[in-house]
Parts: structure tokens; C-alpha cells; sequence
């Protein structure tokens, strides 16, 4: 018979535990097939975190609506990337590996986004974006990557040729450094000069740039008829009041980012008539639109309106949770599925071309008005 | 010409900071790498004054911004550096580094990340027709202001002499009388004062974040090297040179271009020109 001494005993409880310790490592997260699992890895610190707030809310509302009318819960992770490549591949591994989500409501921006497509196509992660523009995505981000937002080379299209129409045929551009800012600047090159019009100045500006006299004064020499603003809402503000303070007379156009409340805030009276153009129908609001449009405001707000990633954040998720529900989580099947979809989304209607971006929708034509009482900027349509 | 001009205005908010990394580091013989958060410390304490605590008038919460931001160099002094005089420089260049990290994480957590406006009021003014904000007209008046009256106090006074003093052979001052800890608590007020004006004036441009400072301390820092550590008269010239450069470097070239050729100068003095431009020159005593 074994006698249990004092070492046996010891040797027991240590194999035990550290057993016990390898089952957890090894063990796969436990996945309850109840619920519609989404993840999205957004930007929530650092300088353009308002983008993420923004998204966060869409996300969040589409997450509620959802929860309340159905029995299938979606259960929403959200992290936070802070603008990093590298930490949103973190992030998203972490998504697979720790929660086992496979359906992926955006990674937010275009460099993040092409940094984790070999990701997302290895491990069969479905990523429905609706913030990312950058052109390289059409086609690069392969059989699970799609998105809602029309690419920039479609709203360079759209902006070249309202520049066109209203007579600019003199331009200049002006550009972020980064991948989004580059990408939006060749297609915006291409677009205009397709239409008839010449750049005469095209140059890059720090992320960072506080300094734009310089810019400014070249301008006043060359006299472009209009100045592209391929920048983020900081940058683009301080160049606003810099043109104010110097008087140039040129129109400045720009696209969705100029939604932000940094740009007004910062650029004050200098944001009035700056153009710019927003991938949203003009005309009377959908059923759909109506009906997010009442959601958004019972939850932030009578009387506040939407910001453009908001709206897209609410159609990815619902959009996501439907597919989820109707292939039962399956992403190589939803992918399939997304290929023919036809849906009537908040941000309007939503199909998708080989290359996976959303069939063009409308865009429309926005110009900012400050009104000198109040000290308040507001969004008009232009005429 | 508007590029010389502008590029004045640049150049006096770039010497303004690298004022304050000569005259710690003439006394103290270390780069403070705080220095470029004491200018967001600044902005941000002048916020608080008039968006918090409601006093009325900009120019009020200015000056006592600039105070507060005075007395808040001090105590970083007593409590990040004092400890640590008598031990390596590096102790305390790390010492500063972490500082800087310290007080970025908690204007990020105090005030979050998103751009703060400081005011609305920013007017301009047109000299022989050319606008400027009259911030920037301040700055270039009070720079050559503040030079003539701190080369002067080096000079006659007796906080002046005992800088150089300091500056020369920190060992003697002390044995000589001269409170060391007295005159170096006076420095770090003027140049943290002194960062505080830049971050205000920068923070009416560009609205307040916690990475503000960033930039201008690089600036700052390239200006330091160029003119030679601690050359207080080499870094007011130096500054204003630099921002011209830069200037330049952005309407011919790029905004890349022109953030490369503060680290290309560094690198181009430092090879040709080891202690700078502007070497100190101090007798022993």
C-alpha cells in the first residue's frame, strides 16, 4: 500500500494545480452561440478620437435597437486601437482569439485596415468598414473585406466635378502625409485633370503642421481658382485661418472629414463657405433615415444630427447582425451572402461591386455657414 | 518678404522656448527635456483660469497663467531635480524625460485629447499691409524686450551675476554665499514664465492638446544645439533664424522637408561644429 507522506502530498496538489493552470491556457473561449458576436477596433485616444466617438455611437445604437426588438442579443466588443498599426492587428488577434468573433463592424482607418487584411483573409474575419476611404482597399482587401463608404477615388470624382461645374479650373492640392492623405491626393490628381482642370501646386503638410503663412502666400502669388484640402480637421483649420487672416480669395473644398467639430471650433468664422461633399442622398429622408434619425435623437439629443460615421457605424452593425443571423456565424458564407446583398441602410441603399466597395451612392453638396451673432458654424446644403 | 516676417513670429515663439533649455542648462549643465510640456502646462492653466474658474478678463488669466506656470517649473525643480544635482547628468536628463511623460498622461487625463479652444478673442491688426494676429505682435515686442532686459540684469544686478556666477563654478558660488537653490528657483520661474507665453500664444492658434508643446521643444531643442548649450544670446538669434528657415523650407519645399531639417541641422552643426555657433564663454573664478 502507498503510505501518503508529506512529499507525495506536495507533489499532488503542485501537479494539480499546474494542471489546472494548462487546462485555462489551452482551453478555447467559450463561445455562446446565443448571441450575435461583433467586435470593431476603433480609434478612442489620441488626436482623432472623435472619429471613433462618433463611430462608437452608430455602433452602440444599432446594438440597442437590435437588443430590444430580438431575441438574439448582439454582444458589442469595441477596442481601441489609438491609432496605431500595430496595436489594431493586436487587437483584432485578440478578438479572434479571446472572444472567437469572426464578424468585424471596422478598423478604423485606412493604414490600420491595410495593415491587418492578411489578418483578416487567413483567419476568415468578415470586416464591414464604414470609415475607411483610402482607394488601395478596392480589390487589396480580398474576399472578407468590404465597406459601406465609397472610396476616395469616387469622392474625388464627385469633387473634381463640382469644382468643374462651378468654373474652378485651376487647382491646388494640399495633402495629409499619411496613407489616407496620399491615397485621396493621386485620386483627386487624376479626377480633376480627367475633367479639364490643372493642378498647379500639390504638396504634402505634416500631420502636425502648424505652419501655413508660407502656403498661403504662394497661393496669393499663383491665384489657384480652388484649393483641395486633403487634411484632418486641425490641420485643415489652422490653414483656414491663415487664408482668412491674408485674404485669399479661392474656394476650398474638401470631403466627409470635414464633418468634425474640431474644423469649425478651431477655424471659426473662417470655415464659412468652405465646400464640401459627404456620401449621403440629398433629397427627402428614407423610412430608414427617419426612423435612425428619431433613434439618435432619443438617445443624443432632440434636435443634434448624426455625424456621418455615426450613420455608418448603425448600418455596418445592423447590416452585420442580419447577415450573422442568416448564415448562423458562418463568415465564409456571410461574405458570400454580402457579394449579392441588396439593403436599405440609414446611409442608403447598400450593394456591393467585385471589388467589394458599396455601389456609388449619392453624394451631397455641403457648405458651412458662420453666423457672426451666435459665433456658431452650421452645415447647409449648397446650391 | 512675408515669409521673413512670418517667419520672425515663428522664430520668436521657437526662442522664447529655447531660451528656457539654455538658462537651466547654463546653471544646471543638463537639457531639460520637461521644458516642451511646461509650455502645454502653461496653456492649459491659463484654460483653467479663464474657462473653470471664470475670471473675466483674458489678459488677467494670462498673467496669472504665467505666474502659476512659474511657481509649477519650481516645484518640478524640488521635487524632479533638486534630488538629483549631486548625482550623474544623465539621473537627471531621465529624470526630465519622465516628467515629460508624466505631465502629458495628466493634461490627457484631466483634459482629455481632444483640441481645447482657449479663446475666441484673437484679433488682427494690419501693419503697411500686412495682417497679423496681435499675438504675434506681442511676442516679437516682448522678445527683443525681455533680451535687452535679461542681458542687462546678467549684467548689473545681483540675481545677474550670481547666474553667472552659478553658470561658472557652481562649487564656489556656494562657497562664496551666493543661495544656490534661491537662483535656481528664479531661473526655472523666468523660463517656465517665459514657455508659458509660447503655449498661450500657441494655444490661440491652434487650440490646446495635450501633444502641443511637442514640436516647438524639437524646434527649440535643434535651435539649443545650433547656437551652443546654454548660449542664452546664441539661442534668441538662433530662434529667429530658424523660424525664417523654416519658413522657407515650407513654401519651397514640404512640411516633411522642413520637420527634416531640424534633425539634418542638428546632425550637420554637431559634425562640423561640435559645441555650436555660440559657444559660452565664461572666465573661472
Amino acid at each position: 500500500m502507498v503510505k501518503f507522506n508529506k512529499t507525495l502530498w506536495i507533489t499532488i496538489v503542485v501537479l494539480f494545480v499546474v494542471l489546472f493552470f494548462i487546462t485555462i491556457a489551452f482551453l478555447k473561449p467559450f463561445s455562446d452561440k446565443s448571441k450575435i458576436r461583433i467586435g470593431s477596433v476603433l480609434i478612442l485616444s489620441g488626436e482623432y478620437k472623435s472619429y471613433g466617438e462618433y463611430f462608437q455611437q452608430g455602433a452602440l445604437l444599432a446594438a440597442e435597437e437590435m437588443n430590444s426588438s430580438q431575441k438574439q442579443q448582439i454582444e458589442l466588443t469595441i477596442l481601441d486601437s489609438e491609432g496605431s498599426k500595430e496595436k489594431a492587428l493586436e487587437k483584432l488577434k485578440a478578438l479572434k482569439e479571446q472572444k472567437n468573433i469572426h464578424f468585424v463592424a471596422d478598423v478604423m482607418g485606412t493604414a490600420m485596415m491595410r495593415h491587418v487584411i492578411p489578418f483578416i483573409n487567413e483567419n476568415k474575419i468578415l470586416v464591414l468598414s464604414g470609415v475607411n476611404t483610402g482607394p488601395e482597399l478596392s480589390g487589396e482587401g480580398g474576399s472578407f473585406f468590404f465597406r459601406i463608404i465609397p472610396s476616395d477615388g469616387i469622392a474625388s470624382q464627385q469633387l473634381s466635378k463640382w469644382a468643374i461645374e462651378s468654373g474652378f479650373k485651376k487647382g491646388a492640392i494640399l495633402y495629409a502625409t499619411d496613407d489616407w492623405g496620399q491615397g485621396l491626393r493621386k485620386a483627386l490628381d487624376k479626377s480633376y485633370r480627367d475633367l479639364g482642370g490643372e493642378i498647379i501646386d500639390s504638396r504634402d503638410v505634416e500631420v502636425n503642421q502648424t505652419i501655413f503663412q508660407p502656403i498661403v502666400s504662394l497661393y496669393k502669388e499663383t491665384k489657384p481658382n480652388v484649393v483641395f484640402l486633403v487634411l484632418y480637421p486641425k490641420t485643415a483649420a489652422l490653414f483656414l485661418r491663415e487664408v482668412k487672416k491674408q485674404g485669399l480669395q479661392t474656394q476650398i473644398m474638401g470631403t466627409d472629414n470635414f464633418t468634425a467639430s474640431e474644423l469649425p471650433d478651431i477655424a471659426r468664422d473662417a470655415v464659412d463657405g468652405v465646400n464640401f461633399i459627404i456620401p449621403q442622398p440629398a433629397g427627402e429622408p428614407t423610412p430608414q433615415q427617419k426612423n435612425f434619425l428619431e433613434l439618435y435623437n432619443l438617445k443624443y439629443g432632440i434636435g443634434k444630427k448624426p455625424h456621418i460615421f455615426t450613420t455608418m457605424a448603425y448600418d455596418c452593425v445592423k447590416l452585420l447582425a442580419k447577415i450573422y443571423q442568416e448564415t448562423q456565424g458562418d463568415p465564409e458564407r456571410a461574405a458570400k451572402t454580402l457579394e449579392m446583398i441588396q439593403y436599405e441602410g440609414a446611409s442608403g441603399h447598400i450593394a456591393f461591386d467585385k471589388n467589394h466597395d458599396v455601389v456609388v451612392k449619392d453624394f451631397s453638396r455641403k457648405v458651412y455657414k458662420y453666423d457672426k451673432v451666435s459665433k456658431k458654424a452650421s452645415i447647409l446644403d449648397a446650391k | 518678404m512675408d515669409n521673413l516676417i512670418h517667419g520672425l513670429t515663428i522664430g520668436s515663439i521657437i526662442a522664447f522656448v529655447a531660451f528656457g533649455y539654455a538658462l537651466i542648462y547654463s546653471i544646471l549643465r543638463f537639457i531639460n527635456f520637461a521644458h516642451g510640456e511646461i509650455i502645454m502646462v502653461g496653456a492649459y492653466i491659463c484654460y483653467f483660469l479663464y474657462h473653470t474658474l471664470g475670471i473675466s478678463s483674458f489678459f488677467l488669466s494670462c498673467f496669472f497663467a504665467m505666474l502659476i506656470t512659474g511657481m509649477v517649473g519650481v516645484g518640478l525643480e524640488k521635487i524632479a531635480f533638486k534630488p538629483l544635482r549631486n548625482r550623474s547628468r544623465l539621473s537627471m536628463l531621465l529624470s526630465s524625460l519622465a516628467v515629460s511623460l508624466i505631465l502629458q498622461s495628466l493634461a490627457s487625463l484631466i483634459f482629455g485629447t481632444s483640441p481645447r479652444i482657449l479663446t475666441d478673442f484673437d484679433p488682427t491688426i494690419t501693419v503697411l499691409s500686412k495682417t497679423f494676429y496681435v499675438r504675434e505682435i506681442v511676442v516679437m515686442i516682448v522678445l527683443p524686450f525681455l533680451a535687452i532686459a535679461f542681458f542687462l540684469s546678467l549684467k548689473y544686478t545681483q540675481i545677474g551675476l550670481a547666474i553667472r556666477a552659478i553658470a561658472s563654478n557652481q562649487a564656489r558660488a556656494a562657497h562664496i554665499g551666493i543661495p544656490i537653490n534661491t537662483i535656481i528657483s528664479i531661473s526655472f520661474f523666468i523660463a517656465s514664465s517665459l514657455a508659458c507665453l509660447a503655449g498661450i500664444a500657441l494655444g490661440m492658434e491652434g487650440g490646446l492638446t495635450p501633444s502641443m508643446g511637442f514640436k516647438y521643444s524639437i524646434w527649440a531643442f535643434a535651435v539649443s544645439v545650433i547656437a551652443g548649450l546654454g548660449s542664452m544670446k546664441g539661442v534668441l538669434i538662433g530662434g529667429l533664424l530658424y523660424g525664417i528657415l523654416l519658413n522657407y523650407a515650407i513654401a519651397y519645399g514640404s512640411g516633411l522637408f522642413a520637420d527634416a531639417l531640424s534633425l539634418v541641422a542638428v546632425a550637420l552643426i554637431l559634425l562640423i561644429r561640435g559645441k555650436g555657433f555660440f559657444q559660452i564663454k565664461l572666465r573661472e573664478f
